[in-house]
């Protein structure tokens, strides 16, 4: 699950470069790292999470949003790294490869908290409360907004509305990720596009950005 | 709808996440997991297991190795490696997982095989090796007590040992107590029962030590005392006791019938009898204190097993839900300590800091502040340059040698080379050079004292 060039995050007026402390050149490329990682080297595990888990950490956001919980995600992608370190063919695609890990765990979470939500239908059943995923204060409320629309929509059409729209991916970049082909990421989004647009409608956090009139 | 308007709302978004990821520091707990699975997986690495001259090639030593291990799992289902159980809970203990006495109690590692490892309030120490016949203990600040039960061993099974600062302790059946204070270098060892060797700090010759004696040593100048243990408490200095620490006062939650420390021992290795009779002497007033101090002794905090669980954002909306104010005051070190790595990885940047702030202040002087104190500047490595440059150099003043030394010696200097100032880059780079000449950024250190002379 490669994707052909590194992602990087999208121009937002805020500098990615100051989302994370510098990391100096240390004179080891991902190929080194990940050698280091299969010849159990104990300074690679910390390496990897040292300057990948930012980008994990964003690739995860972007999908999931914003939860308090999302550090429990990031921990389990650098585990499923490390215990399937030796199938990645290329080294040097390791932070796309850690991305594809993301996506398919964020899935999995996804669908385990819909299930949640269903259970919490039937009675007799206590299941505990998941935070809310907009729930920081920093947040505005066209971004709390946003979520709560995508909450609503199907998990794969979630992953790729996010990666496309919020993370700003091509969609050669969302296809590879989702492991899935370039004609169902385009037909997955254009669903998801479809159910945002038509549930916007009801939340006017979001009319500024969409025009005031959605259909 | 066009499209560049869903993307004009997700440029918005990904904006307002930017914001909340420069605050989102590195979980240390995480670093420290990845480390310890990649070294698990050490020798499990190599070629694709499923290539026919991957086969072709390791079959022969694969069948050997079979064999061997299973020779190796039969000795092991005849003669399991010990276990051993922490605390008045008696939990199962982890190997390499640290634990810590509270600064007022004493924390009990019992081995199945019957020996008692007991910690001393405010000592840290961790299990690293079992075999049938022993385990490797590493204290590594504080003073504990070592009832060895002897055992017989078969070829090729480790005694008992216990790593002490840069000093080492081999054990057979035995009764002694061992203190290490990394500030200070010093080593302590009373010897009341069996014989043991040490080793370590300069001294080439191993050291036998029999009943009756103990050793004072000194990395620093290189001394060993060696004296009868009545000579050793004639001395009464504080060569191992943190002078620094609060005073505990309260009782031991671990020990059944918990004893008090209300006068701290003057004498770092007080004798085994002396040790006895202030034993008796606090269980005689410990009755009336245990009533007041209940809420001390109280059952564990109910976050702490889903922080445990890596569970840190429900852990926390737990502890915030009893009060995450009163938890911080509450509680002790170590969970204080986890309360405000809680806090941090489910982003809530200042509890996290509300929560290491108060173990510096009710634990000053201690291992666990020092671990704050490295807690406060990875907590404002993104944040706040100074403070947590200031963070990680208090830290190294108050645990030079400890666990997180390195990784402060390494968040110092990455800290130097992007503030850019070229003198301080030199300063740091030459430090971390003295001090780690094969650290993780000996490379770079060394290129920015080429480049710059």
């Amino acid at each position: 699950m490669h994707v052909a060039k590194q992602l990087k995050p999208r121009a937002s007026g805020v500098s990615a470069a100051r989302t994370s402390v510098i990391r100096l050149p240390l004179g080891e490329s991902d190929v080194a790292l990940v050698a280091a990682i299969r010849a159990g080297e104990r300074s690679g595990g910390s390496a990897l999470y040292d300057r990948h888990h930012t980008y994990v950490r964003r690739v995860l956001m972007r999908v999931i949003g914003p939860d308090g919980g999302l550090e429990d995600l990031v921990q389990d992608v650098f585990v499923a790294a490390i215990e399937a370190i030796d199938r990645l063919q290329d080294p040097n695609a390791l932070r796309s490869w850690l991305a594809g890990i993301s996506v398919n765990l964020a899935r999995v979470e996804l669908r385990r908290r819909s299930r949640g939500a269903w259970l919490r239908f039937l009675p007799g059943y206590v299941v505990p409360e998941v935070a809310a995923v907009t729930s920081s204060p920093e947040l505005d409320e066209a971004v709390r907004a946003a979520y709560h629309v995508m909450n609503r929509l199907q998990v794969d059409e979630r992953i790729a509305f996010a990666l496309r729209f919020i993370e700003g991916m091509e969609l050669t970049e969302v296809a590879s990720l989702c492991g899935t082909s370039l004609a169902t990421v385009k037909r997955r989004l254009a669903s998801a596009r479809q159910k945002f647009e038509s549930m916007a409608g009801t939340y006017p956090e979001l009319s500024s950005w969409l025009g005031g009139g959605v259909s | 709808m066009k499209e560049s308007r869903l993307e004009a709302l997700g440029t918005h978004i990904a904006a307002q996440q930017e914001r909340l990821l420069e605050h989102a520091a590195g979980s240390e707990i995480t670093r420290r997991k990845l480390a310890e699975q990649v070294a698990g997986r050490a020798g499990r690495a190599g070629a694709s297991p499923w290539s026919m001259s991957y086969w072709r090639l390791w079959f022969p030593v694969a069948a050997l190795g079979a064999v061997a291990l299973g020779l190796f799992g039969a000795r092991h289902v005849l003669f399991p490696a010990l276990e051993f159980r922490v605390g008045a809970e008696q939990h199962l203990g982890v190997l390499r997982d640290w634990v810590n006495a509270e600064p007022a109690a004493r924390l009990p590692i019992r081995f199945s095989d019957g020996t008692l490892v007991n910690l001393e309030p405010d000592a840290r120490a961790r299990v690293v090796a079992v075999s049938r016949a022993g385990a490797e203990v590493v204290l590594e600040s504080g003073r504990a007590r070592f009832d060895v039960e002897k055992t017989t061993r078969l070829p090729g099974e480790h005694a008992w040992k216990v790593d002490v600062g840069p000093f080492v302790v081999e054990v057979k059946g035995t009764t002694f107590d061992v203190g290490w204070e990394p500030r200070t270098g010093q080593f302590a060892l009373d010897l009341h029962e069996g014989a043991v060797t040490v080793r370590g700090c300069g001294r080439d010759a191993p050291a036998d030590v029999v009943a009756g004696q103990g050793i004072r040593a000194s990395c620093k100048d290189g001394s060993w005392t060696f004296a009868p243990l009545a000579e050793l408490a004639a001395l009464g200095s504080s060569a191992i006791r943190d002078e620094a620490a609060p005073s505990p006062a309260v009782a031991s939650p671990d020990v059944p019938g918990a004893v008090t420390d209300e006068q701290p021992p003057k004498a770092p290795m007080p004798s085994a009898s002396a040790a006895r009779e202030g034993r008796t002497r606090e269980l005689a007033s410990d009755v009336a204190g245990l009533e007041s101090k209940a809420s001390v002794v109280a059952a564990a905090p109910e976050w702490r097993e889903l922080a445990r669980a890596g569970h840190h954002g429900r852990a926390h909306e737990l502890a915030t839900s009893v009060g995450f104010n009163n938890e911080c005051g509450r509680w002790g070190a170590e969970d204080v300590l986890l309360l405000g790595d809680v806090a941090r990885l489910s982003g809530k940047t200042e509890r996290a800091a509300q929560a290491y702030a108060a173990v510096r202040s009710r634990f000053g002087g201690s291992a666990s502040a020092a671990r704050a104190a490295f807690a406060l500047g990875r907590l404002r490595v993104d944040s706040d340059r100074n403070a947590a440059e200031r963070w990680f150099q208090v830290y190294l003043r108050e645990a030079p040698r400890g666990p997180f030394a390195q990784a402060a010696a390494d968040w110092l200097f990455e800290l130097a080379v992007k503030g850019g100032d070229p003198e301080l880059q030199r300063v740091r780079a030459r430090n971390y050079l003295d001090n780690y000449p094969n650290g993780t950024h000996a490379q770079d250190a060394r290129r920015v004292l080429e480049h710059t002379f």
